[in-house]
């Protein structure tokens, strides 16, 4: 009988020695609440949204290549794997495309990532009593309002029509705008365009306060690889431009260019002894003209923005695109960018097309030295595009003098030689502007919202050896797929009225 | 005194005859019905003991019995009636003539907690048994299960020998959640990803739960049915039985739908299309390789060797195994081995305490190939790529290399890629189950069990430096994985008969489970030797990182069982389990279920027709279970770590969390009958009714909300109904020659009720299926394709009001009404005996399945892919000039994921042919030594009928895409038994 008591006992106490173990947490992830309980772990906090950059969707990827590709800017090979197929081909644009939703999703993640920092931030900030933490955190929510305020601009970049007046902009569609963490609550629908801006326009502000920087303050900006000041006035100026307010944009881009922070790279003074200052920019991702990059190492990088312009496997290149000849033909003789951008070489395709291969982003040479190809860190905030905004702008406000000059300053950085002056006027300004940006920025993600913005359209040129029907495309000024499709998710998300684009049905 | 000594003295002798009346010797023959032949191997057993003796090679016994100055010897063997014989110490000898059994055999079924006699159930239990397991040339027994049982669906995606089928009873329950069935093997729940892992000759029976009465008492995870496996035990009362089995075939693909142009066909094609520019025909058109059979082995090797030897004695019994078991797929890299050993043993170790273990040891080497996306260096994918004139091969055999030059192709060499790129997992397995079973008085049973089960995988992966891609910069990557599974269970069963009409059995229990698992990966480069490629040659590590998981049940539950007279039965059952894949909110549920039999046959007023009906029972069950197949920690917002930037680690948070995530229920309901006439024919028809509410479900929602896209919740409800069938039928049975056929079919409807925050559609993005309410799970969504336009090559669909259109829209989608989950399976056998040889053949089928076949989208792209190899009908198909009628548009037109791609995938398969001949006993006599000897050949997959236009229309998916198809085997076994 004593030996049935303690069997009993035994089996009594295996039961209650279950019940507790149905608490089972995680041991790769804390709870979110109370996760932020120190200025160190805001700071990590801080870290996980900029690490969100590095996403392949985003600037090493997508981001950065969808909207030149799906303009006029490249060509389809025949053999090409049909990577990215669907946008270059512009009819096949649909709500259910996985880049889009996938660049949709990201910069939502940067957007929560930013509303949880906030929310956790608010209650730490109530905790602290030290002045320097509190500074530091006032430093850490800058950023973060910068972080959020980019993320929204590539929204509205992307998914919304090119903004026009105020007045406009009020009666078109925005994004839908959140600013806690998971959302606001309550159904969420799209803001207008009009507010959808001066949500961005509000963090920048915010952003610009916090990370202001004294007048005698002579820290290093460029080559940076967190938030800035200059970032801020380098993205003020884009917003700006964007939203046709010529003079602000004219106003902050000059905050930038004439911070004395940043300098064009020259491509013809040399750097080192075999590479100009120019050169070393594409190859080793660092320059005095960078306001801001995201940084890379070897053991950890996004996407490869390179591989469908090479897809080199140390024997062959079987480029998926290659530059259209319509946009290579622009580049002038003693233009220096065509030969950092391009370069000829036989495709290993059976066909052995010969071709101007897209070089620019063939890789970091300490990337490459490591056999890792075609990565290059995304330099996301370029001086040289700050002279762009100034010169469309100072052009649309008839300063056509300001803009040559700004021209002029470009081209000389990237000239072999370039005269004193650039004959700009009311004729030709958006010939030379509209080109220039194109080449500058050649496959940095500026091209379709710069047609959108200009209204206008284009047209392919049939090359050799490229995918039939789509390269001969004619897409109209303002067509429906300038604005990209809302992902269908967001469309079919219940209790939610999230409206389509045009470009959804 | 004397008196005293006297009676001291009777006393003594009194007990001195009980002791000899207590222990007495019976010896005999045992004969078959005729009285000709002797029966080898028939079973005596003193009843109510364990002591029990088989027959010899003359049919000769010899018992010892105690216990009694009478008991009951009962002689049982294989397909004889049992008889029971009051035996004395008078009796000494008693030759049986045993009486061949035209009754239904009678069998022991699985089920939950414990076995019942065959017949004695009111819940919905299908046994497959040993005999189709053990000579299934495949690593699981999962395939021998394929169209055996109605109502259970087997499905292989793969035809790589290491990867198990899936498996579905009774349609699919669930939109996200898992629909898996839980698998207990000797009563711990096991995941289907360790089927590979048990050798199938050490399986006994199979049994699978379908309804509410067999399935609640396992409440949690018992939505989507069980399936219970037991392993093999000694019998009682048998000496040492060893057995050999030994198995040596080879596989090759199973179907050969290979649509794409030769060497001519392809230069024709690039000539007329203007891809002709550089190209030397001449040169070219002396290669004509046909991809398939390179990259696909038409023989490869298997080998099977098992041994086990079992036996009893009156306390115990064991059963102890040990196998080998070696696969090549017939893809490359793709290669299964594995070693087992198996001990099961159980003894008394007094008169109120059994104890016992079921314990395995299992080591895999394996590797796999890639499938399932499209690559051009992958073999299986790159084997629709690739252009016939290219060789993989150089004319003196050796492979033709990027390296030096000799392949001629663009790109890589598949076969060069594969072989530089080597991809290795080990897999160990240790399972050990250890019981204490005590009988405190008599019908009373207390069991406790515990079971360990320990796995640890381990892979490497390489990739060269001297291959030409890698510019001598190698890569090593290691991952490791540990888990621990740890269940409990503890159950109290009390039976009890009153009035010898009344029976009864209780039983109350408890069940904990506890799993955990971990593991990490690093991943190396810069090595710069290829026979030294491994982490520490590496100069850089280029990803690393480690993951954890871990979940718990509690359950409580308590079953009771009635029975009037054989004519009534009822049970009844209930549970509560308490799952850590919720929050304290929803964290426990309870399930029940009610089963009700009529034993229609033992009705006295149905004694008249007993001379054709055999058997009748009526049955009906109806209760609930509950299925928590969600990640596991999906109720917690939590935060994460692993972000890096610049050089610094950082967190984000990672998913929102619900802390009111509960349980999914089920409710089913299930009528049965099942008849049998002139013990010939046995027919089991049952029909029933699940409907699924609470689903645990990945809800879309928008990005704006964090950016996650979807999180879990409890929403939406759905319905099952379906019909099953089974007959089997021996046409002709007498003492040489049975011919026997059995069929199986069922049919299950699916149907959405309700989604959620009253949405009734939702587009599944990417899958070409939506989720409609009124509509079943699984339903494909698309542009319908209407052909070609004679007049210009264009491809033309229907909008969604039926009218033609040459625009591709999202807004023409519609439903197909086709479904890529089968709503009809079965299977049917037949065999045919006679003396010792047996043929059989089992047939497996599905019906109505359909799905996307996405290889035809790069093989037919119209110009897309058309530097790689097409399908001949672009060549001879397509349209070229006006006028021309046609279903391949033109050059250059891109194909889109319409319905041109939806393809049935119906199909019936040739499953399993045998030819096998087993040794008579008189000839067995004659070995002195052998008990039974049988040799057989078989092919598996030996003939498919389908329609479909792809490699294999064996798949569960919605999209069919360069899939592993599944192999033919041809093998040749040898089983002896001594």
């Amino acid at each position: 009988m004593n030996k049935k008591i303690k069997i009993y006992g035994v089996l009594l106490s295996l039961a209650l020695s279950t019940v507790s173990c149905l608490d089972q947490d995680p041991r790769d992830a804390i709870l979110a609440d109370g996760a932020i309980n120190s200025v160190q772990t805001a700071n990590q906090a801080m870290v996980g949204i900029y690490s969100t950059f590095k996403s392949p969707a985003l600037y090493s990827g997508y981001l950065t290549l969808l909207p030149d590709i799906q303009t006029d800017m490249v060509h389809a090979v025949q053999g090409y794997s049909n990577t990215y197929g669907a946008i270059w081909r512009w009819n096949d644009i649909l709500s259910t495309n996985s880049e889009i939703t996938s660049v949709y999703g990201a910069l939502y993640t940067v957007i929560g990532r930013t509303n949880y920092f906030f929310q956790e931030v608010e209650k730490l900030e109530s905790k602290i009593k030290d002045e320097d933490q509190l500074e530091q955190l006032q430093w850490y929510k800058g950023e973060a309002h910068f972080a959020r305020a980019l993320a929204y601009s590539e929204l509205v970049k992307l998914f919304c029509k090119a903004y026009e007046s105020d007045e406009q902009a009020a009666n078109e569609l925005g994004v839908v705008l959140v600013s806690k963490y998971p959302s606001n609550g309550g159904s969420l629908t799209r803001a207008s365009m009009y507010d959808s801006y001066q949500f961005i326009l509000n963090d920048l502000a915010k952003a610009s306060e916090y990370l202001a920087l004294d007048e005698d303050n002579n820290e290093v900006l460029y080559n940076s690889t967190y938030f800035t000041i200059g970032a801020v006035n380098a993205l003020y100026a884009r917003m700006y431009l964007y939203m046709s307010d010529w003079k602000n944009a004219v106003n902050y881009a000059s905050k930038v260019i004439d911070s004395d922070k940043y300098l064009l790279s020259s491509a013809s003074t040399n750097y080192t002894s075999t590479m100009t200052y120019y050169q070393y920019l594409w190859n080793y991702d660092s320059s005095t003209e960078i306001i801001w990059k995201v940084p890379f190492e070897v053991s950890s990088f996004g996407g490869a923005l390179g591989r469908v312009f090479l897809n080199y496997d140390y024997s062959t290149y079987r480029p998926d695109y290659i530059p259209s000849q319509t946009a290579l033909n622009k580049f002038d003789d003693a233009d220096l960018r065509y030969y950092s951008f391009f370069a000829r070489a036989r495709t290993g395709y059976s066909h052995g097309l010969v071709a101007d291969l897209l070089v620019k982003y063939k890789g970091n040479q300490n990337f490459i030295e490591q056999g890792i190809l075609a990565v290059n860190m995304p330099k996301v905030f370029r001086l040289s595009e700050q002279y762009l905004i100034r010169a469309e702008a100072s052009a649309q406000l008839k300063n056509y003098a300001d803009a040559a000059k700004d021209i002029t300053t470009l081209r000389k950085a990237r000239y072999s030689s370039y005269g004193t002056s650039t004959a700009l006027g009311e004729s030709n300004w958006k010939e030379i502007v509209y080109d220039e940006r194109m080449k500058e920025l050649y496959m940095e993600g500026f091209r379709l919202h710069d047609l959108k913005r200009w209204k206008l359209g284009f047209t392919r040129s049939k090359q050799p050896q490229t995918i039939e029907t789509a390269n001969t495309l004619t897409v109209p000024a303002g067509d429906a797929r300038f604005v990209w499709p809302i992902p269908l998710q967001e469309l079919n998300s219940p209790g939610n009225n999230i409206q389509p684009n045009e470009s959804n049905k | 005194m004397r008196k005293q000594s006297l009676l001291f003295f009777l006393f003594v002798l009194i007990g001195a005859q009980m002791a000899f009346a207590q222990e007495f010797t019976v010896k005999g023959t045992v004969l078959s019905d005729d009285g000709k032949e002797p029966l080898i191997g028939a079973t005596v057993l003193q009843a109510g003991t364990t002591n029990g003796v088989i027959t010899d090679y003359d049919g000769k016994y010899t018992i010892r019995v105690n216990g009694g100055s009478e008991v009951t010897l009962r002689f049982t063997y294989v397909g004889m009636k049992a008889q029971d014989h009051k035996v004395t110490a008078k009796t000494g000898v008693l030759n049986i003539r045993m009486q061949a059994d035209s009754e239904v055999m009678e069998e022991v079924v699985v089920v939950a907690y414990g076995t019942r006699k065959k017949g004695t159930i009111a819940g919905s239990v299908s046994t497959v048994k040993a005999d189709k397991l053990e000579s299934v040339p495949a690593a699981g027994f999962d395939q021998a299960l394929q169209g055996q049982t109605p109502g259970l669906t087997v499905l292989s995606s793969s035809g790589e020998p290491s990867q198990a089928a899936t498996f579905q009873i009774r349609g699919t329950n669930s939109i996200n959640s898992g629909t898996a069935p839980l698998f207990i093997l000797d009563g711990v729940p096991i995941s289907s990803a360790d089927f590979n892992t048990i050798s199938p000759s050490d399986i006994e029976p199979v049994s699978v739960l379908k309804d509410a009465s067999s399935t609640s008492i396992y409440g949690a995870r018992a939505a989507n049915g069980v399936i219970v496996i037991t392993t093999k035990r000694g019998r009682m009362a048998e000496k040492a039985k060893i057995t050999v089995r030994t198995q040596l075939g080879f596989s090759q693909l199973a179907g050969t739908n290979w649509n794409l142009m030769n060497t001519a066909e392809r230069i024709q094609y690039e000539k007329e299309i203007g891809l002709s520019a550089g190209q030397d025909y001449d040169k070219l058109s002396k290669t004509d390789v046909n991809w398939l059979k390179a990259v696909f082995n038409d023989k490869a090797p298997l080998q099977s060797y098992d041994l086990s030897i079992s036996g009893a004695n009156e306390r115990t019994n064991y059963y102890i195994s040990a196998g080998f078991y070696d696969q090549e797929g017939i893809a490359q890299n793709s290669t299964f081995g594995r070693y087992t050993v198996r001990t099961n043993i159980e003894t008394k170790a007094n008169n109120w305490l059994k104890v016992g273990t079921n314990s395995m040891l299992t080591y895999e080497e394996i590797s796999q190939a890639d499938e399932g996306s499209y690559t051009l260096y992958t073999p299986i994918s790159a084997s629709r790529f690739m252009l016939p004139y290219w060789n993989p091969y150089n004319a003196d055999g050796s492979l033709a290399s990027q390296n030096d030059g000799t392949w001629q192709g663009q790109g890589m060499n598949p076969i060069e890629w594969m072989d530089n790129n080597p991809y290795s997992n080990k897999k160990y397995k240790a399972f050990s189950m250890l019981f204490a079973e005590v009988t405190p008085m008599e019908g009373m049973t207390i069991r406790s069990q515990v079971a360990m089960d320990y796995s640890h995988t381990a892979a490497f992966t390489q990739s060269m430096p001297s291959y030409l891609p890698n510019n001598n910069i190698g890569m090593a990557g290691r991952n490791s994985n540990v888990g621990l599974n740890l269940t409990a269970t503890n159950t109290a069963n009390y039976r009890f008969m009153k009035d010898d009409i009344h029976s009864f059995n209780f039983m109350v229990g408890q069940e904990g489970v506890k799993y955990s698992a971990e593991g990490f990966y690093v991943q190396t480069r810069g090595q710069n030797n290829d026979a030294l490629t491994d982490l520490s040659t590496g100069t850089r590590a280029s990803s690393w990182g480690n993951s954890y998981t871990s979940y718990s049940y509690l359950s409580f539950f308590g079953r009771g069982e009635y029975n009037y007279d054989d004519r009534y039965y009822a049970d009844f059952s209930l549970r509560t389990d308490g799952s850590s894949r919720f929050g304290r909110n929803g964290r426990w549920a309870s399930f029940w279920s009610v089963g009700l039999m009529w034993n229609l046959r033992k009705e006295k007023f149905m004694n008249q027709y007993s001379s054709w009906l055999t058997n009748a029972q009526l049955t009906a069950s109806t209760g609930t279970s509950g299925n928590s197949s969600i990640p596991n920690f999906e109720h917690m917002a939590l935060v994460s770590s692993g972000l890096i930037y610049n050089g610094e680690s950082g967190i984000a948070p990672v998913q929102l969390g619900n802390p009111d995530l509960g349980w999914e229920k089920l409710w089913t309901t299930n009528l049965g009958l099942r008849l049998g006439f002139y013990n010939r024919i046995n027919v089991v028809g049952e029909v029933y009714h699940k409907n699924t509410s609470n689903m645990l479900m990945q809800v879309p929602i928008s990005y704006a909300e964090g950016g996650y896209g979807f999180r879990w919740d409890n929403v939406g409800a759905m319905v099952n109904m379906g019909a099953e069938l089974s007959v089997d039928v021996d046409v002709i049975r007498n003492k040489s020659f049975v011919w026997n056929v059995s069929m199986n079919a069922s049919y299950n409807k699916n149907k959405i009720t309700e989604l959620y925050n009253g949405l009734d559609e939702f587009e599944m993005g990417g899958t070409n299926t939506k989720l409609v309410v009124g509509h079943s799970v699984g339903e494909f969504f698309m542009n319908r394709y209407a052909g070609v336009n004679p007049a210009n090559g264009d491809a033309l669909w229907y909008d969604k009001d039926g009218n033609i259109t040459a625009e591709y829209k999202d807004e023409d989608k519609v439903m197909m009404g086709k479904n890529y989950i089968a709503p009809w399976q079965g299977g049917f056998g037949t065999s045919l005996t006679y003396k010792g040889f047996q043929l059989s053949a089992q047939f497996s089928w599905v019906a109505d399945r359909w799905v996307i076949n996405n290889d035809r989208f790069f093989e037919e792209s119209n110009g897309l892919y058309s530097v790689y190899n097409q399908s001949k009908r672009l060549l001879y198909d397509r349209w070229k000039k006006p006028g021309d009628i046609t279903d391949i548009p033109r050059h250059g037109v891109t194909p889109q994921f319409d319905s041109h791609l939806l393809e049935d995938a119906s199909f019936m398969r040739l499953k399993n042919l045998m030819l096998s001949y087993s040794l008579g006993q008189k000839k067995l006599q004659k070995t002195k030594f052998l008990t039974n000897a049988r040799v057989y050949v078989q092919g598996q997959n030996l003939f498919t009928f389908t329609g479909f236009s792809g490699l294999d229309p064996e798949n569960t998916s919605n999209i069919y895409s360069a899939q592993y198809p599944a192999s033919r085997q041809f093998s040749l076994g040898v089983e002896l038994s001594f």
